[in-house]
């Protein structure tokens, strides 16, 4: 390819090309200012992937699992550890190395709702308004720049979805888009769920007598063996325990309710059908699912934890309800089609958190964040045609002007307190406190004869072994002598997490400040409250 | 269809609305609440003697009731009842009933004016005379629904005034009226008679906006002797105590918080101002309303105002409703766009108090929501050209069918025993029961841990109201002849004396550490013990 056809297809992609460097950007920049710390969870992810690079097993001692790694007994889909590992080579063990992997998803997901758009037969200019609007979304922001699973989960969903699409000009590609949709099975808990579901209604919807697509077949045989480990592990821990965690149906109350209300009828057989537990769930998971579509939940205030957004903006600007409306409507009565397929897929991405028993979720409903930024792009460009055939010359401008401000100035105020007063706002829910404590702790680990932590912040060994980038082999090698509680290790060499009887010559971590003890350092969070106090006995 | 099947239609439907409506209403609910019971002896008090149970004349606009300032016209019109048809649970909620099903008619009259449909307004009575939502309410002595019914009826008038202008004076008229059932009312119809005219703003004449202000005269006189009324004090008073936003100072706190941690710059004064956090506040309560759980799955989480399982819609129109409104901003913008404006404006009063979704605040928005049913129904009805269009009706109508009966069956079956203590079930059967025994003691002590039990015995005793008006303190009356309402505890009985007797709660009779004879216990409708009348082991002997 010579330099010359470069620029051409450079210029020729010049618009979507901004788009996405902007994203980047809008991804990348002060990634270690905000969010202001590691999460345990991308500390965890961090640590078995430097276990994983240094000794081929992660931090209990397992070698390359493949479904999921064991972590803090939340066994955590596996994916994500390794595109960390190539990375520790060249960042080291740092934040950016543990939230690259994110960066770089949430950028590709927004280049491919472009591609997304296209093959939907959507115009250039609604796909780049699509683009963008992913681009610029406080929700995908939020996720892109922290290191949680599911943004890459959503690009190997949205390039599964792509490569559906693709495979009505090159129906080979069928087998690619199967085996991205199985990857994000192994990425991120709620794709385990949603994925085939995605897959399937993609074929029906746009594959035309799918059924006589030999590549189908071989697709469907091809991913069927890369989900056997995931099938053969289905009531293993591996895959069980998360779900027994969150799922609705571990929930007793609706066994409890049935059977009083059978009880009620006499436990006659039609109030058996009438009264059914399956009844039951099918309401509460349609309530789950009515739970997402809430403006608290859109656009006040999210799901109320605030590593989810920022709190002061929910997942999409103010302004995105005006777009969002306009172009669903216009879209059910223009593009029926992709009207029935957006909603579609809107609706199931709520599954997987409408099974849970917390609703609405956040991070479980991101993956449908880009097919939301597609009725938004294509609401865009709706209701700028009607501005711009508005009669009169001078309101078309003003109404024009009003809204870029609009856009510009929650714009705006949304970066502003992202970068400004969320990460002080947040700091706590981010763990803030924990990297400054270990960096103070290290020199004098050997000291003491003991130190004890408090488990009040919750997971410190994590944090521990991450900031003193620890060998894996010494910890693989405490695992079996350890107390542990849900894999997580209650000591570790001098270190004892939680309560301890004091002896002489001992550190203490707490959150409380205590009397008669020589405080050495005290440690706060960026809002100015005392995240730890260290104590000398 | 011709018009005359279509008034027998109305008719039947109407009909059938009084049905669902008056079926063993006295029953169902399980008991009167104490709302009820409060209106119920007020009626009584004036059916008898002319005067409330505090012995005010029965010509005041507003009643202090047992401290929570009623208003008259669901009073009055119980007392009419009680005194044709003596008084009775069903006489008390007779009024609540009628004002049901007299909406459904009403609202078919108000969407034929509004869409020239009849179609339309036959699809939207239906959806009044079945829905949970009315039937409810219609089925209780709330104020609210009579409320509704005279909004309706102003709102109808406004619309019609549009033609005939001199009964827009009448539709405040009316509306004036409207305040004295349910007060709300004030606020909302104001609101409704301004969206109507700006939605008609072209075919305004010059005697429209007369007839507006003689209208607006003629309602600021309806509501002079509401606020010179001796209670109107107390009564705002006793109604801004309740959390709401005008109390909440939320939106000052997240201001300073968030300002102070930006070190109180120029740009955080103007982004964390507290008009921001007001305005998301104001969004939230708005979002709760518009929920999906509460508009289709569950409703109102108190059991009073609904049956906890079935939304103010059915889960079918979960998928139905978003699909509708296209459908009406498709062919009818701009009366879909007045209808939403008509919710909205009749939400307001429900959104200021902090304790949202509430089903009875939002009430007045039914009728206009039902409206907006049938007119998404009849246009889809008219202009869709759907395949197999009426095998779509058939399979939607039958699943409706369906989840009726479900709602039915359960209102009827479990509601009542999910509910009676929501309803102060127990309280009449307590006052009944003692009532049969009180000539043998001379003084009983009844316990008030849930407050205000002595309505149910002034009412289902029927009492004399000349004997105890005047004697409230504080508008309680705790002590009623032999009757005494109190917590009771074990020195209460420890000072015992002949001829007591004492009623207590399950949990109070554990803490009395002393060998007492339970001489009835009387159960709620789950089967637990709920009142334990008790006798000491002297007294026995």
């Amino acid at each position: 390819m010579t330099i010359h056809r470069v620029k051409k297809l450079i210029f020729i992609y010049r618009y979507i090309l901004l788009i996405l460097g902007l994203a980047f950007l809008l991804r990348v920049i002060g990634i270690t200012k905000s969010p202001p710390s590691l999460y345990w969870e991308e500390a965890a992810l961090g640590y078995d992937a430097y276990a994983i690079l240094k000794t081929g097993k992660d931090f209990h001692g397992n070698s390359w699992p493949i479904v999921a790694f064991e972590s803090f007994g939340d066994w955590k889909p596996a994916l994500y550890f390794y595109l960390i590992v190539p990375l520790i080579p060249i960042l080291g063990l740092s934040e950016v190395a543990i939230r690259l992997p994110s960066i770089l998803a949430g950028t590709l997901s927004v280049g491919l709702v472009y591609l997304i758009a296209l093959q939907l037969r959507l115009s250039r200019r609604t796909a780049m308004a699509s683009a963008m609007m992913l681009a610029i979304m406080p929700w995908h922001l939020q996720f892109s720049r922290a290191g949680f699973e599911v943004t890459v989960a959503v690009l190997l969903m949205l390039s599964g979805i792509w490569l559906i699409l693709f495979s009505r000009q090159k129906p080979a590609r069928m087998v690619l888009a199967t085996m991205s949709l199985v990857l994000s099975m192994y990425t991120y808990h709620g794709l385990r769920l949603l994925a085939p579901l995605v897959g399937i209604v993609t074929v029906l919807f746009f594959i035309d007598r799918f059924w006589t697509q030999r590549w189908i077949y071989l697709a469907g045989l091809i991913s069927f063996f890369l989900i056997l480990p995931l099938l053969i592990n289905l009531n293993s821990p591996q895959v069980r325990q998360r779900i027994n965690e969150t799922s609705l149906f571990s929930v007793s109350q609706a066994v409890v309710d049935t059977n009083q209300w059978r009880a009620e009828d006499g436990n006659s057989t039609l109030s058996r059908v009438v009264h059914h537990r399956y009844w039951y769930w099918l309401k509460e998971i349609i309530a789950g699912v009515t739970d997402h579509f809430t403006l608290n939940f859109l656009f006040i205030n999210g799901d109320g934890n605030q590593r989810h957004q920022t709190g002061y903006f929910a997942l999409l600007y103010h302004w995105m309800i005006i777009p969002l409306l306009a172009g669903w409507y216009s879209m059910y009565w223009k593009k029926k089609q992709l009207f029935w397929y957006l909603s579609t897929m809107i609706v199931i991405s709520a599954l997987p958190s409408a099974m849970t028993n917390s609703t609405p979720h956040t991070l479980r409903f991101l993956p449908a964040a880009p097919f939301m930024a597609l009725l938004i792009g294509y609401g865009v460009i709706v209701v700028y045609k009607w501005i711009i055939s508005l009669q009169w010359s001078g309101l078309k401008k003003v109404v024009l002007i009003l809204a870029l401000l609009i856009i510009l100035g929650e714009w705006v105020a949304y970066g502003y307190d992202y970068f400004r007063v969320y990460p002080k706002r947040a700091s706590q829910d981010w763990q803030y406190g924990y990297r400054q404590l270990m960096e103070y702790l290290e020199p004098m680990r050997n000291k003491y004869d003991q130190i004890v932590i408090t488990r009040n912040e919750g997971r410190p060994s994590i944090y521990n072994w991450f900031y003193w980038q620890e060998d894996p082999l010494l910890v693989q090698a405490a695992d079996p002598k350890v107390p542990q509680d849900q894999g997580e290790y209650l000591g570790y060499d001098n270190i004892v997490y939680g309560e301890q009887e004091l002896s002489t010559n001992t550190l203490i971590v707490t959150t409380q400040p205590k009397d008669n003890l020589q405080l050495l350092r005290q440690i706060n969070y960026l809002n100015g409250d005392t995240a730890f106090y260290v104590y000398e006995y | 269809m011709s018009t005359n099947t279509k008034y027998l239609l109305l008719l039947v439907i109407t009909l059938v609305g009084f049905l669902i409506r008056i079926y063993h209403v006295d029953v169902n609910p399980p008991s009167m609440y104490w709302d009820e019971a409060a209106i119920a002896y007020d009626a009584y008090s004036i059916a008898t003697t002319g005067k409330d149970m505090h012995g005010n004349y029965w010509l005041q606009a507003i009643f202090p009731s047992y401290g929570d300032y009623k208003l008259p016209l669901y009073i009055w019109s119980s007392a009419i009842f009680m005194k044709l048809f003596g008084p009775s649970v069903l006489t008390l909620r007779l009024t609540s009933v009628l004002a049901g099903t007299l909406l459904i008619p009403l609202t078919y009259l108000l969407t034929l004016l509004l869409t020239k449909s009849r179609k339309i307004g036959l699809i939207a009575a239906l959806a009044i005379a079945v829905s949970p939502w009315s039937v409810h309410f219609s089925r209780i002595g709330f104020e609210a629904n009579l409320g509704v019914l005279l909004l309706t009826s102003a709102l109808t008038l406004l619309v019609l005034g549009v033609k005939r202008p001199y009964l827009i004076a009448l539709a405040w008229l009316v509306g004036g009226i409207g305040v004295y059932a349910y007060f709300s009312v004030r606020f909302v119809f104001p609101l409704f008679a301004l969206i109507i005219l700006l939605f008609n703003w072209r075919k305004l004449n010059r005697t429209h906006l007369p007839m507006t202000v003689i209208g607006i005269l003629v309602f600021w006189l309806m509501l002079l002797p509401m606020n010179n009324s001796p209670w109107y004090q107390a009564s705002n008073q006793f109604r801004l105590s309740t959390p709401s936003l005008l109390n909440t100072n939320d939106h000052i706190v997240s201001q300073n918080s968030n300002r102070e941690l930006d070190n109180n710059s120029i740009i955080s004064r103007l982004l964390y101002h507290r008009y921001v956090f007001f305005l998301k506040r104001v969004g939230v309560q708005i979002s709760e309303f518009l929920s999906g759980r509460y508009l289709f799955m569950y409703g109102d989480p108190n059991l009073r105002h609904g049956t906890g399982q079935t939304g103010l819609l059915f889960s079918t129109f979960v998928i139905l409703v978003p699909l509708m409104l296209l459908w009406v901003m498709k062919y009818k913008k701009k009366l879909g766009l007045m209808l939403g404006l008509l919710i909205l404006a009749a939400l307001v009063p429900a959104l200021v108090p902090l304790n949202i979704p509430h089903a009875l605040r939002s009430l007045n928005a039914m009728p206009i929501l039902a409206i907006l049913i049938g007119l998404g129904m009849g246009l889809w009805w008219a202009h869709s050209r759907m395949l197999f269009k009426q095998l779509m009706i058939g399979i939607i109508a039958a699943i409706f069918v369906l989840q009726w009966s479900l709602y039915i069956h359960d209102y009827w079956e479990h509601y009542p025993l999910r509910s009676s203590q929501d309803w102060q079930y127990g309280y009449r059967q307590l006052a009944e029961y003692l009532h049969t025994i009180d000539d043998d003691y001379e003084k009983i002590f009844v316990t008030n841990t849930d407050g205000r039990i002595f309505l149910y015995f002034l009412f289902h005793q029927l009492v004399d109201p000349e004997r105890i008006q005047g004697t409230a303190d504080d508008f309680q009356f705790l002590r009623m002849g032999k009757y005494q309402f109190q917590r009771i505890f074990a020195y209460d009985v420890e000072k015992y004396q002949a001829g007591e007797l004492f009623v207590m709660t399950p949990e109070e009779y554990n803490d009395i550490k002393q060998s007492l004879v339970i001489k009835k216990t009387l159960t709620n409708l789950q089967g637990e013990d709920q009142f334990l009348v008790v006798a000491t082991d002297e007294q026995i002997k």
